[in-house]
């Protein structure tokens, strides 16, 4: 067989046959599971410390959970994840959002987790409900949480509320995560760490994670998720596998499936000597 | 009950849109449409009830803000009439003959907005990166010192391959002598990677802070339009090139494994959430 | 005023451990050293000339109030048996109020860091003896206020004064005339290229604008590159099809060709209905222009503006068909996707760079100049720290934390 032709034919393929492929490929690890590893990396290590550090029934983890449903599989893992592990140790949580559709999601997920470790509402954890206008709502809350937040999401006062006793603003708030799939995470660095010096973490999708981590490396943020990826990682942490973990071994197999298709499509794009006019650059 | 119709629902959308992925169709028109128009009414209502309602609404007719109240005329409803009162003066653009009432609020909000991040924005993005940057580049632990010199191991192999068999056209002709060339390559590639490694481990420089402020020089260089690309300039910008490069690749396989993600999210809500065919 | 002593003992002790005040730490053990055994049943008296104001420091927010006085007389003359002094502080003149801190005899002042900013206070200081408490001297009201400049953040401030001075500059140039050099962008060339090869196939020129709406700067960039590119196929006659996503633009680049066509001189080649409005919806206007390329086969694609999702769709139908493709976006998220399926892309700020250098705007060449000139700024700047860090003088590094 002329080989040539062969590569032709490669270069030449229905993309619909390569959605086939990945179709297969993403639903066979969910009836046989692969159990690939999942190695932690030092951004997510870096987060899960910080976590660990939180004091127990004191001052609490603030998290802003303002991702929309379009970005649902790869930052809800990562705020169960989270939220898991702050209930595990008794950290005391309030939940935030800066996005509309983040409102209902984030009760969802807020309310699993809640259930999961018996919390009580008002003692535990609280709602604080939506406030649109990202960067006025941020500065606001490093200098009082009344401003922006008078009551929780449900209606009832702040001051009624015994766990947000005492706690006025970014002074008395340790650690604060965003999980978001659009430019929030930046701008808890803009209005929260630069201007108070609130020790922040973000989560991420993976299209977004490489514009953060010269944050990370600048030391303006103290952990990154990165992605499903992450959310595994924090998984595997946390010793309570879900969604994230679960995604991994799909993930795997579909990376090593493109993967061998750059390798051929490369290889069948020199072979066959197709050459494009390459516009020479200055 | 309701939770199976409804997610039944769900997954009928989800296919719908997937369909695209054969050819357009009605039912991924359908789902498109009906997504817009389901988010925008939802925003509004968690717009109003959650922003309009307990800021604007409540203290200028309910005088009321929060469980306190407030006095007509007094500061606090002043604070929320007048934001309230520009708001709707926005609205004004839709009225050619009073268009030009809307500029005034809109001003405010763009000007207010711009002037509360240019401080802030700057602040986080260029100085303390400045200062970030400003990095020593010798007597200091690297802990990403394993993976850079592995990856400068490969560069070098890949530069020594260029060199010995396109440039020199070493074993021209003679497959065995070109395999020889490759693997000499190879040789000098994990030599080259065994040195790095010595300095490294002994502290002497730090490869990984080099790479990154050789690349940042790179990076701006290129971006840089008050001079030609010339001389040191030139050089400069030509690494740059290959540093942005090689970040897009980074990206690239980023973006896809967000994407990926994404379907795998989906098939798993079709599989177990709908069809509870797995656990 | 008369305590027992161990009570006055004890209270000391107390206070001690109550206080976080700003100034030495009080070792109990060394004024309970000075004790003296002997009964005392004359109190000491009170401090003189108490005074307290704001506090200004390092990143104040206000919380911080300077407290001082002069030293009662009988601390080291007179009687000589003050220990230390005890201040206080209240929100009314009567009220006793608060312990803040206490210090050991010689002190003369202390600042509160605990102040709510913008209330009033009234601070009491008393001199202490091993068994009394003089008569308080009051001082108030006086209010913790946040001061005016922070002077941790004075690299921020020098930076952007810079920045925006060299901005103003240069825009007052441009708008006086001065010719300022910007390099000739590579992508210029690509882009006449691919019109050019356009031409000869006798096949149009396919210009997106991105997807934007008209307020977003890259639409603005790729509009005054669209009319370069109008110019010249109005002069070759090649047809020019811009496919658009919003009302908005459509308009503005019907404007935009129809007087480059004028200017340059064939304005009956204008075709209006060349300039389309396709549809707000993302994948809905990337299938339409999809089937524009495969209908209405151009040899040159040009996509020049905002993108978003759709980028790799409509590059990867345009390279099937065979054309040749020349991008500009500054949304970095796209970039990858470009770069892989075109010949040429303009990457970020190129695109500004090269609206800036057709159109000549002084705006454009303002921001254009001082940006570059601040980039200069930051290589000599990490040069300088990288120096810096070589040579041990960790101050310059220093000054670039803002925290």
């Amino acid at each position: 067989m002329d080989g040539r032709s062969l590569f032709d034919k490669i270069l030449k393929i229905d993309r619909r046959w390569i959605f086939l492929l990945v179709g297969i490929a993403v639903v066979i690890p969910f009836f046989l599971p692969l159990g690939l590893p999942v190695v932690v990396t030092p951004p997510v290590q870096s987060l899960f410390d910080e976590v660990d550090r939180l004091p127990p029934n004191s001052q609490p983890l603030l998290m802003s959970i303002d991702y929309a449903p379009a970005t649902l599989p790869e930052l809800e893992p990562m705020s169960l994840a989270i939220l898991r592990h702050a209930f595990e140790r008794d950290v005391n949580v309030a939940v935030m959002t800066l996005h509309p559709a983040g409102y209902g999601l984030a009760e969802r997920a807020l309310l699993q987790a809640a259930e999961e470790y018996g919390m009580v509402y008002g003692e535990d954890y609280v709602f604080l409900g939506f406030q649109p206008g990202v960067s006025a709502v941020i500065l606001s809350l490093g200098v009082n949480i009344r401003n922006v937040f008078p009551e929780d999401a449900y209606g009832t006062s702040l001051s009624q509320i015994p766990m947000m006793e005492g706690i006025r603003n970014f002074d008395d708030v340790p650690l604060a995560v965003t999980l978001a799939g659009w430019s929030a995470a930046e701008a808890w660095i803009y209005y929260a760490v630069e201007p108070y010096g609130q020790r922040v973490a973000a989560g991420v999708t993976a299209v977004m994670a490489t514009d953060y981590y010269p944050y990370l490396g600048a030391g303006q943020l103290v952990g990154l998720l990165g992605g499903m990826r992450g959310a595994a990682e924090y998984e595997a942490l946390i010793e309570h596998p879900d969604q994230g973990w679960r995604g991994m071994d799909s993930q795997s197999i579909i990376h090593m499936l493109i993967i061998l298709l750059i390798v051929v499509g490369n290889v069948a794009y020199f072979v066959t000597g197709r050459k494009k006019k390459l516009v020479s650059q200055g | 009950m309701a939770e199976l119709f409804w997610t039944t629902v769900g997954a009928i959308l989800t296919l719908s849109i997937y369909s695209f992925l054969y050819k357009d169709n009605p039912f991924y028109k359908f789902a498109e449409h009906l997504v817009v128009g389901v988010s925008a009414g939802y925003y509004l209502v968690i717009y109003y009830w959650n922003y309009i309602d307990p800021n604007v609404a409540t203290p200028i007719f309910l005088l009321r803000v929060g469980d306190e109240s407030i006095g007509f005329m007094s500061g606090q409803w002043w604070m929320a009439f007048i934001p309230g009162l520009l708001g709707i003066l926005l609205y004004a653009r839709f009225f050619p003959k009073i268009a030009w009432v809307g500029r005034w609020p809109l001003g405010i909000y763009v000007g207010g907005y711009a002037g509360l991040g240019i401080s802030p924005v700057m602040q986080a993005r260029v100085i303390r990166q400045l200062g970030a940057n400003g990095l020593p580049l010798a007597g200091v632990d690297d802990p990403m010192a394993g993976m850079t010199n592995f990856a400068l191991g490969i560069v070098i192999f890949a530069v020594t391959t260029y060199l010995f068999v396109v440039k020199r056209s070493i074993g021209a002709g003679n497959k065995i002598a070109r395999v020889g060339a490759i693997v000499l390559a190879a040789v000098i590639g994990y030599a080259g990677y065994v040195v790095l490694t010595l300095l490294s481990n002994a502290g002497v420089v730090s490869m990984t802070n080099i790479l990154l402020v050789i690349g940042l020089l790179g990076t701006l260089s290129y971006f840089f339009f008050s001079m030609r690309h010339r001389g040191i300039l030139g050089g400069l910008a030509r690494i740059g090139i290959i540093f942005l490069m090689v970040g897009f690749g980074a990206s690239f396989g980023y973006t896809v494994m967000s994407r990926i993600s994404l379907l795998i999210g989906r098939v798993g809500f079709l599989l177990h959430d709908w069809l509870h065919l797995v656990d | 005023m008369k305590l027992p002593g161990t009570a006055c003992i004890a209270f000391l002790m107390l206070c001690a451990c109550a206080a976080n005040a700003q100034v030495d730490a009080v070792d109990v053990e060394e004024v309970l050293s000075m004790a003296d055994a002997r009964a005392d049943s004359v109190p000491p008296a009170p401090p003189r000339d108490l005074s307290a104001r704001d506090h200004i420091g390092d990143n104040d927010s206000g919380d911080r109030i300077s407290v001082s006085w002069t030293l009662s007389p009988d601390d080291g003359g007179g009687e000589a048996d003050v220990l230390g002094y005890l201040v206080m502080r209240s929100e009314a003149p009567d009220a006793r109020g608060d312990t803040v801190g206490v210090v050991p005899a010689g002190t003369t002042r202390l600042v509160d860091d605990t102040a709510v900013p913008r209330t009033p206070y009234y601070y009491h200081v008393q001199a202490v003896d091993s068994v009394n408490l003089s008569e308080p001297a009051t001082f108030g009201p006086v209010e913790g206020r946040s001061s005016f400049w922070q002077p941790r953040r004075t690299s921020v401030f020098v930076l952007m004064a810079v920045f925006f001075a060299m901005v103003i500059t240069f825009t007052q140039l441009a708008q006086k005339g001065a010719s300022l050099f910007i390099r000739r962008i590579p992508g210029l060339n690509a882009i006449e290229e691919a019109v050019g090869r356009a031409t000869e196939m006798g096949r149009p020129v396919l210009y997106v604008p991105g997807i934007g709406e008209i307020d977003n700067i890259m639409t603005i960039a790729s509009l005054t590159i669209l009319s370069h590119v109008a110019k010249i196929t109005a002069r070759y006659e090649t047809p020019l099809i811009v496919p658009t996503a919003r009302a908005v633009v459509m308009s503005a680049a019907e404007e935009v060709v129809k007087e480059a066509y004028a200017e340059a001189g064939h304005p009956d080649a204008y075709n209006p209905d060349n300039i389309r409005y396709l549809s707000d919806a993302q994948f809905a206007f990337a299938a339409a222009v999809n089937g524009i390329m495969l209908r209405e086969k151009p040899a040159a694609n040009l996509y020049l503006g905002a993108f978003w999702a759709e980028s790799l769709l409509l590059a990867e139908t345009g390279f099937e068909a065979g054309a040749i493709q020349v991008a500009g976006t500054a949304m970095v998220s796209q970039l990858p996707f470009f770069v892989t399926a075109c010949d040429f892309t303009l990457m970020g700020e190129e695109l500004y760079a090269a609206s800036a250098y057709l159109s000549r705007e002084p705006k454009l060449m303002g921001s254009l100049k001082g940006s570059d000139w601040m980039k200069a700024l930051s290589i000599a700047l990490m040069a300088a720290g990288i120096i810096a860090n070589i040579v041990g003088w960790t101050a310059f590094v220093a000054w670039f934390e803002t925290q």
